[in-house]
């Protein structure tokens, strides 16, 4: 698969950020410095790298409680990112939202959310009022294994196909839903093979590949905004944590804990030759998205924690 | 034999319906199932259908009138 | 002023709103072609099209959902969920999206929807086609929730809900489908949500009622008249958020509260509404005010069960003249 240097820099780069963000994440989170809990994508950067990047400005993606990926894929900004999970007035839900809240709907981020299953059905509403507003963009849907098991995915892709949205269903199939792997929650072999029931394609991709699954939604994407329809696609991909950080996840076998790793989308990246960059490149790019990720929580942490007053601001609109 | 036709219940939620039209002379013979008027409920139009053979003996009421779900609407001789 | 059904109430605000701003849409089961189960969305798909007037299958999750989603991004959407009971297959769309999503997402996104359905017995739907579930989607923050009681105020109350940049539930009371009422004419009749109505003064005694129980309350007046007892019937119109001052002034003039709902007592709106009155001006209270609802019970098929079961006129009357004899 040829890539363009300008394609595989930002790809390499947004992993980079992705990965370092998680990182970061799940070392201030042992460290008590972020409240409540959180939910990282470490292993399935290129899921969330691949698909986004694929999209334009005017394109809108639904994510998931595993979501901080999509969003900074999207061109959500780190720092307020950072400052949602560190509970502060300047995050992008000022601290009232968490890790599980946080949207951007100037760069098409509609949110990731708490309930399994909806960012299917919120994503289809976002591609009818496309449709009925004659907007050239697309939605992309987030969503894992485990909501292809609730009733809502069933009523959105069938919704989507009646009425022949411009959406893309991405399911990342990352072995395990909650605690449990893939057989308990899911009947068949491949989830795309669903698709064949609403009448709209189907595809599976591998998950480790970043170039696969940014070709697969640069396919689908065109086709969602040339009024073709949804698509379904699935990406195989792993899950490197548990469900939650501190999840002791004693359904992996140590011999999984040991070598999950191994399943490293960035990896696999180098070893498909990077776009043709040199390893100068490559890691000053990977230095670059570091920093920027350190900084943003750098930052984040010293900000000012909301005022008692902002428990009751923005309940309704208008007061 | 004397049967009684009645305003058929139509649903939930409608509780009368207005008379618009009788489709059967006073007297003549009707055969069951055939059409002896209409009514009109909710802008929606539906037709009363003879329950017998026989001949219509009584017109309880004039086109225009608003008759409750129940009423007695005709009379046919059966 | 004009005499037409509420249903037809609803229609004309439909179709009134929809004329005047191109991002309203109607979507829910059978409000295309066939105008709906009662008649109530008749004539809008011809008048607004297919992309408007939208049929959706039946996946009450699903297609509220899909009305958030488009709420968020530049609709405002109206929903029809045919039968209140059916709130219970899109708790999710409602409670954990539409009313929190512009909290927690900072005031990024706002969720300018209105869901109208039918509740409340009386047509002796059975179990699942009657109750009443004001009381629950007033306690959730976010959410407004309207109930009107005539066709006035479901002409206005739908035109200002579909305005209003929240998400507002109608509540509306299918055993008033068919019934008549004057209605003002002109585009602009708006009632404003969260103010109640004094639907009839009087000085002894104030029965607050909702929806059907309206009627209920004004017929019970008319019987309390006839043994002395000058009843006032307040008609809160919205519930969430609940004009408890004018609630508390009627009060404040009969020194009694009775409190009539078709939901059901144990903490029902009842509950609320006598608690806000309670501690706020406790020794206006001439007597310990009282609820008329139906008993803890599922709403009951048969005819003559189901007539037992709601408040009536009479229920309501001797519940107030128990008050003032205590």
């Amino acid at each position: 698969m040829t890539v363009s240097t300008e394609l595989a820099a930002r790809l390499y780069r947004l992993m980079w950020e992705v990965r370092a963000f998680e990182v970061i994440a799940a070392d201030r989170y042992r460290q008590g410095d972020l409240p409540g809990f959180i939910h990282l994508s470490l292993g399935q950067e290129a899921c969330a790298v691949g698909a986004c990047a694929a999209l334009g400005q005017g394109d809108l993606i639904t994510s998931t409680h595993r979501g901080h990926g999509h969003c900074l894929a999207k061109g959500a900004d780190p720092g307020l990112m950072m400052a949602e999970l560190f509970a502060k007035s300047a995050g992008y839900g000022k601290g009232r939202g968490g890790s599980m809240h946080i949207a951007d709907v100037s760069m098409g981020v509609l949110g990731a959310n708490g309930i399994v299953g909806q960012s299917l059905g919120l994503g289809v509403g976002a591609a009818l009022s496309l449709q009925i507003r004659r907007q050239p963009h697309c939605v992309v849907a987030f969503f894992g294994e485990g909501a292809s098991g609730t009733g809502i995915a069933h009523e959105a892709m069938n919704m989507a196909a009646i009425w022949k949205l411009p959406i893309v269903f991405f399911c990342e199939a990352n072995r395990y839903a909650e605690l449990s792997p893939y057989a308990v929650h899911v009947s068949v072999e491949r989830i795309a093979d669903r698709a064949a029931a609403y009448g709209f394609p189907g595809v599976t991709v591998d998950g480790e590949d970043v170039l696969a699954v940014h070709a697969a939604v640069t396919d689908a994407a065109a086709r969602a905004r040339a009024c073709g329809g949804p698509t379904l696609i699935e990406a195989r991909t792993y899950r490197w944590h548990g469900h939650y950080e501190g999840d002791p996840q004693v359904y992996k076998t140590q011999a999984e804990r040991d070598t999950g790793t191994d399943f490293d989308p960035i990896l696999r990246f180098e070893r498909q030759g990077a776009g043709g960059l040199p390893a100068d490149a490559l890691a000053g790019l990977r230095a670059e998205a570091e920093a920027r990720i350190r900084d943003a929580a750098e930052w984040a942490a010293g900000l000012q924690s909301p005022p008692a007053s902002a428990i009751g601001e923005d309940v309704y609109a208008g007061e | 034999m004397k049967v009684r036709v009645k305003v058929p219940k139509l649903g939930l939620t409608i509780e009368e319906v207005t008379l618009a039209a009788w489709e059967a002379e006073l007297g003549a013979t009707v055969e069951a199932g055939a059409v002896i008027a209409t009514v009109e409920a909710d802008k929606a139009t539906y037709e009363i259908v003879a329950p017998a053979t026989g001949r219509l003996i009584a017109r309880a009421a004039e086109p225009g009138t608003v008759l409750p779900i129940g009423a007695e609407l005709a009379v046919i001789d059966a | 002023m004009a005499r037409i059904k509420y249903y037809q109430a609803l229609t004309r605000a439909l179709r009134e709103e929809m004329a005047r701003d191109e991002r309203v849409i109607l979507m829910g089961e059978d409000v295309g072609a066939s105008g709906g189960i009662f008649a109530q969305t008749r004539g809008l798909y011809q008048q607004f099209g297919a992309d408007r007037v939208r049929d959706t299958p039946i996946a009450e999750n699903g297609f509220v959902s899909a009305a958030v989603g488009a709420a968020m991004t530049g609709l405002r959407p109206v929903v029809e969920i045919g039968f209140e009971d059916f709130l219970t297959c899109c708790m999710d769309p409602l409670v954990n999206q539409a009313a929190k999503l512009r909290y927690m997402l900072g005031g990024q996104v706002g969720v300018p929807l209105l869901l109208y359905t039918f509740g409340g017995g009386g047509v002796n739907a059975g179990p699942q086609h009657s109750q009443s579930f004001a009381a629950w989607f007033a306690h959730v923050p976010g959410l407004k929730v309207v109930t009107p009681a005539t066709p006035a105020d479901v002409l206005g109350l739908v035109k200002a809900g579909i305005r209003d940049d929240n998400p507002v539930l109608c509540l509306l009371s299918k055993k008033l489908i068919g019934s008549s009422g004057e209605v003002p004419d002109g585009e602009d009749a708006l009632l404003p949500l969260g103010t109640a109505e004094v639907k009839r003064p009087g000085r002894d005694v104030t029965i607050v009622a909702l929806g059907q129980m309206v009627g209920a309350a004004l017929q019970a007046a008319t019987l309390l008249a006839e043994q002395r007892i000058d009843a006032e019937v307040v008609d809160p119109r919205t519930v969430s958020p609940l004009d408890v001052a004018t609630i508390l002034s009627s009060v404040e003039r009969t020194g009694r509260l009775c409190v009539v709902h078709e939901g059901h007592g144990p903490c029902g709106l009842g509950a609320e509404i006598i608690t806000s009155v309670v501690e706020r001006g406790l020794p206006l209270l001439k007597a310990p005010p009282c609820r008329v609802t139906p008993p803890f019970a599922p709403s009951p098929f048969a005819p003559g069960l189901e007539s037992l079961y709601l408040p009536t006129p009479a229920s309501i009357a001797e519940a107030v003249q128990g008050m003032l004899a205590s």
